[in-house]
């Protein structure tokens, strides 16, 4: 129940981001950095204490869960823990990508419709 | 990129996160871990080394933003409210908080107090341009040593100035003093004569008209003069002053320029009123010694480079005048160093002393504050049960302590005002208040004031906070602890502590009292008693020829022994207390035999007769000259005992001829007098001649007048035979002989009245203290008492057992204090008198007198022990 309250909070940019990439399926830290950084072009790259900490704040928010089963698919070197995204984790992330839509087109109504001559 | 410096990278990039975010790291490390090999084998097999360091650059300055912002959240957020409770709970017990905002205001009031005299004797710069290349030069002594320093000849000078030219500037001064005639009353301004680069040299600019040119120097030239700021405006302000003429005894000078205020030179309590340019005649003059010498050492010169120098110049002149230079060096000083000097050892034993009266009102806080919060334990428990950090408890009472430091500082600041004049009496002339006009507060007193208060919270807040802080979380765990044993340990190591301080500004003092009082039973050599004394001059052409001042004195004198009430008057160019002075170089017939050129010196007095029999000198052998000496008569001279002792160890030197090397005039001795000593440390009889004033007549002579027992005459009736005698006589510096050994004396009986008031504030202090702790320990043990008692231990032996206890921690506190007492007292040296600085004497009465201190506080919290009723206590239970 807290949870669902907290959801209701806006998410900052480095975790709708987060939750974007888990929206494909789960996905180890480092899958996470290098989605974010292939979907912006490289505007966005999260340092790796930037991730853990919003990892951390989503999991406490209940909006996403460590995914069990996947730690098989490692290319060596030590386990990996996945991520998925959790049903509140989804309904946040409509939420808020319904509130930048709301933001953008009150922004494009302002700032990028084509002007009437003065 | 080698595996081996990406894994270095990787290595680094872990320990940063480690480091930096410790808490992240534990919950996650192996995560971590793993993203960090995925991340570093890709930047390996992409970007290389630069993407591996960008990497590593990018985390840590997330990093370390984040921890910035953490802390900044720590560190404000909910202050507001920590603010307000803090407020809340120190008016709840208005009694306890009062107490400790005016034992932190006392201590802070001191310190500032002290702070500025330190400020304005030592930190303040000097007032010129670059200051610290401002050299002066001595002539010292090689014999006595680098303290022995004299001042240069003309010939000394130039030559300093012809061969050290690539090295520095050059210039120096003459005192001399220059009556203002033509005013209502004679004014005697002490006027310094300076060689026309001195105010280039200092770097300060006049504010009206130009400085001395080197015309103005030349002999014959027309007399200019400059003022300072303050005669100029005594003298009305003017701003067209520039090319009047002034009257300077009784001949016409040209007012060429005004110095702004606050140029002082020479530096000195009695700042002068006017310059004029030095005339030298001749400048291979190397017999009188007159000269002030200083040097604007170059850019990129060192002293060092610069004393060497010095000393190779010194060298030659000793090489070619031996009769003159032997034995004789260049010493060359900071003015800066020299000019603050004789301040730096007593302001900074000052300082250290009120440094530890506010260590001491710091411990009384921390007690306080540490009983005050220990009673308080159950509801910081409770605030960390449910969910304060320990932390914020901390932070919690640091609020409180600085709430308290600030209203303290802020008082203590305000009672400088009544501090400030009281301390400043007790202060010797160099370091009082009129050496610099700083004003009361300015940004460095208010600097210090704020880091004092702050420091001191620290030192009176943390320690209790932590003490309790962890007490309260036990307390929160259920464990049982009204008052931890941390808290008690705590307490008696903060009365120990106290009780060290205080010993060792005991021990301060009461070495400083005890060499004042072996100062002070020193025989003075005359007798001070209803002795007036006042200084006052002739000037002019008409006083040129000597007979004309003698005729003037011996009037002067001989109508103050015909004033009623007056009991015998005399007169002497300088009078007692004062140094060697100027020096002369002598031979005599009869006593020891030295090499030419090592011959001694000797100070000289002129005297009017009646001298030794007004001030009460003994005679100890012969009869000194009486009114028959005259300018005409045979040569005489009187010398003291030091003198004989010196210079005729074993013959008896009256009837024996002494001849100085000035005159080359052979004087017949006609007594030896007891010895005058100099006030000071160490105090000081130097070996001196007296002539008679008919023979060796000075223009400005200080009068002393005795009168009768009983007898009222005013200082009026006495400058009026003067002004009779001389109209344009200047009358000055009227005060007693008493008066004017009291400031001669300043500099060592301020200090240690000073340390006196600091060390009494310290006992009260400790008092207090052991009073406060000996009170909380009885309250505490009251149970144990009663059952002491109850099981039939009589009352007395409760009483006992209380003092015993104080007394432990007492003699804990001695033993520490006794160490720090004793390296103080090395400190001290300089300042000592006849005591040593380990002397067992003071050491043994400080320690009794503590004991004492500590007996008296703990018999009130004894006596309330010995009064337990063991029924109380039992059906407490």
């Amino acid at each position: 129940m807290v949870a669902s309250e907290q959801s209701q909070a806006p998410l900052g940019p480095h975790l709708f981001e987060i939750l974007l990439v888990l929206a494909d399926g789960s996905a180890h830290g480092y899958g996470i950095v290098g989605a974010i950084r292939e979907r912006t072009g490289s505007r966005v790259v999260l340092s790796t204490s930037t991730l853990y900490r919003g990892i951390e704040r989503l999991l406490a928010r209940g909006l996403i869960a460590e995914a069990d089963g996947n730690a098989e698919d490692s290319s060596g070197g030590p386990p990996r823990k996945y991520y998925r995204l959790t049903s509140i984790g989804r309904s946040a992330a409509e939420q808020e990508a319904r509130r930048l839509r709301e933001v953008a087109a009150a922004a494009e109504a302002r700032f990028l419709a084509p002007r009437s001559s003065r | 990129m080698s595996r081996g410096t990406s894994g270095v990278l990787e290595c680094i990039h872990g320990s940063a996160i480690r480091v930096l975010a410790p808490n992240l790291w534990r919950r996650r490390e192996a995560d971590l871990q793993a993203t960090l090999a995925d991340l570093h084998a890709e930047a390996r097999s992409k970007g290389g080394l630069a993407a591996a360091i960008t990497l590593v650059m990018r985390e840590c300055r997330v990093l370390v933003t984040e921890l910035l912002r953490a802390c900044r959240q720590a560190i404000i957020g909910g202050l507001g409210s920590d603010l307000r409770y803090a407020i809340r709970v120190l008016l709840q017990r208005p009694g306890a908080t009062a107490v400790m905002v005016l034992t932190m205001a006392l201590g802070i009031a001191v310190n500032v107090t002290v702070f500025r005299a330190v400020q304005q004797a030592i930190l303040q710069p000097l007032p010129f341009d670059e200051p610290e290349r401002i050299a002066i030069l001595w002539d010292y002594d090689l014999e006595r040593g680098r303290n022995a320093v004299g001042i240069s000849t003309a010939l000394a000078f130039d030559t300093y100035r012809n061969g050290g030219g690539a090295l520095a500037e050059f210039a120096a001064s003459r005192n001399g003093t220059l009556t203002l005639t033509g005013l209502e009353r004679p004014l005697s301004p002490l006027k310094t004569f300076m060689t026309p680069s001195l105010h280039a040299l200092f770097g300060v600019a006049p504010i009206l008209g130009r400085t001395f040119t080197s015309e103005d120097a030349a002999l014959g030239a027309a007399p200019v003069a400059m003022l300072s700021h303050e005669l100029w405006q005594q003298l009305g302000g003017d701003p067209s002053i520039v090319g009047q003429p002034l009257e300077l005894d009784g001949a016409d000078s040209t007012i060429v320029g005004v110095m702004p205020a606050g140029f002082r030179f020479p530096l000195g309590n009695n700042p002068p009123l006017l310059w004029a340019p030095l005339q030298v005649e001749d400048w291979s003059e190397r017999n009188t010694r007159n000269l002030f010498v200083f040097a604007r050492l170059n850019e990129h010169i060192s002293y060092e480079q610069f004393g060497s120098a010095m000393d190779e110049l010194g060298a030659s002149l000793a090489a070619t005048y031996p009769d003159s230079f032997g034995g004789r060096g260049v010493r060359v000083d900071a003015l800066q160093d020299r000019a603050f000097g004789p301040a730096r050892v007593p302001l900074l034993v000052l300082m250290g002393a009120v440094g530890f009266v506010l260590l001491i009102a710091c411990v009384n806080i921390a007690n306080i504050q540490l009983a005050r919060a220990l009673g308080r334990t159950r509801e910081l428990g409770l605030r960390i049960a449910i969910g304060a950090s320990q932390t914020r408890i901390v932070r919690q009472l640091m609020v409180e302590a600085l709430l308290v430091a600030t209203a303290g500082g802020g008082l203590g600041l305000l009672a400088v005002l009544w501090t400030g004049p009281f301390v400043d009496r007790f202060m010797p002339p160099w370091a009082s208040n009129e050496f610099y006009s700083t004003g009361l507060a300015n940004t460095q007193v208010v600097i210090f004031t704020a880091f004092a208060t702050i420091g001191t919270a620290l030192i009176f807040g943390l320690a209790p906070a932590l003490a309790v802080a962890r007490g309260a979380r036990n307390d929160a765990t259920m464990r049982t602890s009204t008052e931890g044993r941390t808290g008690r340990r705590l307490r008696r190591g903060l009365t120990i502590a106290e009780v060290a301080i205080s010993l060792v500004l005991l021990a301060g003092t009461g070495l400083m009292v005890r060499s004042l009082v072996s100062l002070r039973a020193l025989d003075p050599g005359i007798t001070t008693e209803r002795l007036t004394v006042m200084r006052t001059g002739v000037r002019g052409d008409e006083y040129s020829v000597p007979e004309r001042r003698a005729a003037h004195y011996r009037d002067v004198v001989a109508r103050l022994n015909e004033l009623p009430g007056v009991e015998s008057a005399t007169a002497g160019d300088r009078l007692p207390p004062t140094g060697l002075g100027a020096s002369v170089a002598f031979t005599v017939s009869n006593g020891a035999a030295v090499d030419h050129g090592h011959e001694p010196r000797i100070g000289i007095r002129s005297v009017t007769p009646g001298y030794f029999a007004t001030l009460k000198i003994e005679v100890i052998s012969g009869i000194p000259f009486g009114h028959e000496t005259d300018l005409a008569g045979e040569p005489v001279a009187v010398i003291n005992e030091t003198a004989r002792r010196r210079f005729w160890p074993e013959a008896d030197p009256v009837g024996s001829t002494i001849t100085l090397l000035d005159d080359a005039t052979p004087r017949r001795i006609v007594a030896v007098v007891g010895d005058v000593r100099t006030w000071g440390v160490p105090p000081e009889t130097p070996p001196m001649l007296f002539l008679p004033h008919e023979q060796r007549a000075a223009a400005t002579m200080t009068l002393a007048v005795r009168t009768e027992p009983g007898a009222a005459v005013s200082v009026e009736a006495m400058q009026k035979i003067i002004l009779d005698a001389e109209p344009r006589s200047p009358i000055y510096n009227v005060t007693t002989m008493d008066q004017r050994i009291e400031d001669a004396n300043r500099s060592v009986t301020g200090i240690a009245e000073l340390l006196g008031w600091f060390a009494m504030l310290a006992l009260a202090l400790v008092t207090i203290g052991i009073y406060a702790i000996m009170s909380q320990t009885v309250r505490e043990r009251f149970r144990e008492f009663g059952i002491r008692m109850a099981l039939g231990a009589p009352a007395k032996s409760m009483l006992r057992l209380v003092v015993r206890d104080a007394l432990r921690i007492a003699a804990w506190g001695s033993a520490v204090g006794l160490v720090g007492a004793l390296t103080l007292g090395r400190v001290l040296t300089g300042l000592l008198y006849d005591v040593a600085p380990h002397d067992p004497v003071t050491m043994g009465a400080v320690l009794l007198g503590m004991a004492a201190v500590v007996v008296t506080a703990s018999a009130v919290p004894g006596l309330r022990a010995a009064r337990t009723n063991p029924a109380d206590t039992l059906r407490q239970d």
